[in-house]
């Protein structure tokens, strides 16, 4: 399946800012499966950044804007086609993907009692799939209520927030269950902006599950993956420092469409 | 039980017949050049120098021989230990090591997985705290320090007060030379270096450390910079100079956790690290002194598997033992441990500095219980150790000379070779039968003499 993806990060400052230094995770993730075919990427300020690879095999862009700027941009267009990931040389162990990460620790005997968690189940796979039916269960969507470092221990209390939110929970519950469990950022089509999904490793392979909108991520459908790690900490898909003194908004307006 | 060696003997017969009223003269080098140590207590800023007994450790010849090949054992079997952790991880794999103790622990940075330190080398610096066994006469290893250790400035700049004080000694007793500390940090320097200056890179005057880290900027010939000299460009990392020209930074021995390094890469609101440093690193055009994520490797839970890493990496037998230690994450142990507290150090891994270290003997029965339930509870959180009745040491205190228990740090510099300096942090408890020594627990230290053949 080929899908076109483009999206614009804009960053806005309401004053000129200089010496930016960036970190960027807005790649197509190639170890998810995912082959480019054509694309063409602008970042302001770009001169020749470092294209590098994080543990967790997700691409950066590092770079830097010295010059006063009030605007940052990431461009990106692209020609993807996505196909069935290459079962895991496992060079990273996925047991690193078992033990809790600082967003989806919570105490396991709060967890369980809070949620009525399936003692009886066929095998993993349906296990996983019933728990990401949980999560959109007992979840309540609701945007600009959390903010990026809400934890699972949080959510118990107050089960509302967004896609990052729904992820975390439904990676401590597989955790719980000692499947292991990663973040996903990246695009889905519909979204307009950033998404995040969890993806379950589950007889040598990662099935992909989007709890935010209670189904399956298969290999045909649209979502494009950026950045995989513990939780939502280990793949931010901006991160900066700068000189000046200002505030800024963040912006990013995607479009992904199979193609015919 | 008091150690004792020939040498003592030969020490203590010269020091009775030197001017003691030169003995204060430590203490006006000590405030002349500064020689403090900074302590937060009560959110009160408390700069302090650190207490100086003028009574050395004495280490006999073969003694140091033989702690050095240890040491340089370990910290080989420690540095191939990092590399494999950030790689392939076959320690895992065989089995060796847990990988819950690996991927549980907050210190193991799997964002920089497969990114290669230059030359392969990771631990740089090591400073290896060592007790002496009064039971098997032993030296055991208490921890390993593996990411910022500390305090080599303070034998090393004690010592040339201490040859200007008391030259008669230096002259009658053969004290292998340490002033070789500097030379040493240079040549490591040297070889890992991907190409440009060393810097010694300080959080600032307010650090704990900072007498040391401008000390040890003079004598390794490296610049003293604080982040605000530092800047990143096209994956190159460059030192502002004075007049207006960048200069390609090579070598950073930083003076900063992990944790501030770098806000784009690790806590976003830290003030003194330097942004998109990692960049440079994973570049490979810096090395980092020491490499990020060593804090796996001196974890106090991953100490337990040290003498397993020396057979599995080395193939050799360890020359230097761990002070035994019981893990409550494995069944037996918890149930040894559970048995025994009353009789057992208890280490809470998630903390430094020795405010989480009990000892089992004293605590009360109701005390007991609850550390007993928090072991069960979250075993992997503890370690439990047999006490160690290690030696005492001569010390002055007040005048009188009394017996005081003396931990001792070691540094060993990894570069083209592993070297034990033949030097060392030796720190007493400042209490009668006071088993702690650091220096927040408010030790003091002394001089470490090696003797030469």
């Amino acid at each position: 399946m080929i899908f076109n993806l483009s999206y614009q990060m804009t960053l806005a400052f309401n004053a000129p800012v200089r010496n930016h230094q960036f970190m960027l995770r807005l790649l197509p993730r190639l170890a998810s499966g995912i082959v480019v075919q054509s694309q063409q990427l602008m970042v302001t300020g770009e001169h020749d950044a470092g294209r590098f690879y994080d543990g967790f095999s997700n691409r950066l862009i590092c770079g830097q804007a010295i010059e006063a700027h009030r605007d940052f941009r990431v461009s990106y267009q692209a020609k993807l086609k996505r196909g069935t990931p290459a079962k895991q040389s496992s060079d990273m162990l996925t047991a690193v993907y078992l033990a809790p990460s600082k967003l989806t620790q919570c105490d396991a005997k709060r967890l369980s009692s809070w949620l009525e968690l399936p003692s009886i189940y066929e095998n993993s796979m349906t296990l996983a799939q019933a728990l990401s039916h949980l999560v959109y269960q007992r979840m309540t969507y609701s945007a600009g209520t959390t903010h990026t470092e809400h934890t699972v221990s949080e959510l118990i209390d107050n089960p509302v927030g967004v896609c990052q939110d729904y992820a975390h929970l439904l990676i401590a519950l597989l955790r719980y269950y000692l499947i292991p469990a990663r973040y996903v950022a990246g695009i889905a089509q519909g979204e307009g902006q950033s998404h995040a999904w969890v993806e379950a490793w589950i007889d040598g392979y990662w099935l992909g599950l989007d709890p935010t909108h209670d189904c399956l991520v298969h290999e045909d459908d649209p979502y494009i993956a950026f950045a995989v790690g513990r939780d939502f900490s280990d793949c931010p898909l901006n991160s900066g420092a700068f000189s000046g003194n200002a505030t800024h908004t963040l912006t990013i307006q995607a479009n992904l469409t199979p193609s015919s | 039980m008091l150690e004792n060696n020939a040498t003592y003997n030969q020490f203590f017969d010269l020091f009775q017949q030197q001017d003691h009223s030169r003995l204060a003269g430590f203490d006006d080098f000590m405030q002349r050049q500064g020689v403090t140590f900074n302590l937060y207590k009560n959110d009160q800023f408390i700069e302090q120098t650190f207490p100086f007994d003028a009574i050395p450790r004495i280490i006999p010849t073969d003694e140091f021989a033989h702690l050095s090949r240890g040491l340089e054992q370990r910290v080989a079997a420690l540095n191939a230990f990092l590399n494999d952790i950030y790689s392939e991880q076959k320690i895992i794999k065989a089995g060796i090591i847990p990988p819950d103790f690996v991927f549980g622990s907050k210190a193991y940075l799997p964002a920089f997985h497969g990114c290669r330190a230059p030359q392969d080398v990771r631990t740089h610096i090591s400073g290896l705290d060592l007790v002496k066994d009064s039971a098997s006469n032993e030296w055991l290893i208490l921890e390993d320090n593996l990411r910022v250790p500390s305090g080599a400035s303070y034998p090393l700049s004690i010592r040339r007060a201490y040859r200007q004080l008391f030259p008669q000694l230096f002259e009658k007793m053969s004290i292998a030379p340490s002033d070789n500390y500097g030379q040493l940090l240079s040549s490591m320097y040297e070889h890992v270096n991907p190409g440009g200056i060393s810097v010694v890179l300080s959080p600032g005057r307010f650090n704990s450390a900072f007498y040391e880290h401008s000390y040890l900027a003079r004598i390794s010939d490296a610049r003293l910079v604080t982040n605000s000299d530092l800047f990143v460009d096209n994956n190159v990392l460059y030192l502002k100079s004075f007049n207006g020209k960048r200069i390609r930074v090579g070598v950073v021995y930083r003076r900063l956790d992990d944790d501030f390094l770098d806000p784009l890469n690790f806590h976003r609101d830290s003030m003194i690290g330097v942004p998109n440093l990692m960049s440079v690193y994973r570049a490979g055009n810096v090395a980092l002194l020491n490499a990020v994520g060593n804090g796996i490797a001196d974890d106090k839970g991953i100490y337990y598997f040290v003498p397993k890493m020396i057979r599995y990496y080395l193939g050799e037998e360890p020359i230097l033992s761990n002070a035994p230690t019981y893990l409550p994450w494995f069944d037996d142990d918890r149930e040894f441990v559970l048995e025994n507290l009353h009789k057992l150090v208890i280490k809470d891994v998630a903390e430094a500095g020795g405010y989480g270290v009990v000892f089992g003997s004293k605590l009360s029965q109701q005390q007991l219980s609850n550390l007993a339930a928090h072991i069960q509870a979250e075993p992997r959180r503890f370690i439990a150790q047999e006490l160690i009745e290690f030696y005492d040491i001569p010390t002055q205190v007040d005048g009188q000379i009394v017996p005081r228990k003396s931990d001792l740090r070691m540094y060993i510099l990894h570069g083209k070779d592993i070297t034990v300096w033949a030097g060392g942090l030796t720190r007493f408890a400042r209490e009668a039968g006071n088993y702690l020594v650091n220096s927040s627990q408010g030790g003091g230290f002394k001089d470490t003499w090696i003797m030469g053949a």
